[in-house]
């Protein structure tokens, strides 16, 4: 009998393209969970965070990166999400320890990560994106949820010129088409 | 239209959705007197004013918060934004 291997197919099958010298690329993870934070269990969610990721938990709006490469980030008073793009032990240590604290879901099928990266990259982002982008108001390391095109998008600022820009896989086509759209335009 | 978050700062009101009336946060208690009337109040009759007038959006595209925001009808001017969960719990205290 043949051996079968399941494979994990990425919403958008690993795109990675150039357009007027903006890198668009898929951004790949294994595992995208969100966390709500129980009513009064504030301090409580604070410290289990610190234990499960070793840094702590981020304020609205802001994020953190773990020495494992795991990004977590806080787009609400009690809502966050954590992103873990290959880290091996997450679901099997990480998540239980969140899980004593939080309310988790696993939403990794329901979104896709597309990082764009460019000298353009805010002109392109200005026109599909309705946030003040400058620096000061949206700094390194900011997430904010939006929307971008009619589809809702979480946008984070990874470095001054690079963004990683989550959205529904059930639209991810749609939402490339218009990051594609955008970037020849400007 | 910009909408002042008091957590997020400036945001567009397409991000929101306009969800009505703020009297909608006082549900009368089914338990009083003409409680009958009261609902039908709450449930249907607005004043819709020309001028000051308080109302519920939903940070739908945003962190999902509800907020209580002041606004002119006939200017569009925002006079004032508060999340309806603080003026709940501050109203439930009294």
């Amino acid at each position: 009998m043949a051996k079968l291997e399941l494979k994990i197919e990425k919403p958008l099958n690993g795109y990675s393209k150039i357009i007027n010298k903006i890198k668009i690329a898929e951004y790949q993870f294994d595992d995208l969970i969100s966390l709500a934070i129980p009513l009064k269990s504030e301090r409580k969610c604070q410290l289990n965070f610190k234990k499960s990721l070793g840094e702590p938990m981020p304020n609205i709006e802001n994020s953190i990166i773990n020495r494992s490469g795991i990004l977590g980030f806080r787009i609400g008073l009690d809502l966050l999400f954590i992103c873990n793009p290959s880290h091996s032990s997450f679901a099997k240590k990480t998540v239980p320890l969140l899980k004593q604290a939080f309310y988790i879901t696993d939403q990794t099928g329901g979104w896709c990560g597309v990082k764009v990266d460019g000298d353009r990259v805010i002109e392109m982002l200005e026109r599909i994106c309705p946030l003040n982008l400058s620096q000061k108001i949206f700094a390194i390391g900011d997430v904010k949820r939006t929307i971008m095109d009619h589809l809702n998008v979480i946008i984070f600022r990874e470095t001054e010129k690079k963004f990683i820009l989550f959205s529904p896989s059930s639209s991810s086509g749609s939402f490339l088409k218009s990051i594609e759209i955008s970037s020849r335009n400007i | 239209m910009l909408i002042d978050h008091p957590l997020l700062g400036l945001r567009d009101s397409s991000e929101f959705i306009y969800m009505g009336d703020a009297k909608l946060l006082n549900r009368p208690n089914w338990k009083s007197k003409n409680s009958n009337t009261k609902f039908i109040d709450y449930g249907y009759l607005r004043k819709n004013p020309a001028g000051e007038h308080k109302e519920l959006w939903y940070h739908e595209q945003g962190d999902r918060s509800w907020l209580v925001v002041t606004r002119n009808t006939v200017t569009h001017e925002i006079l004032k934004v508060e999340l309806a969960r603080y003026l709940k719990r501050k109203a439930n205290a009294k």
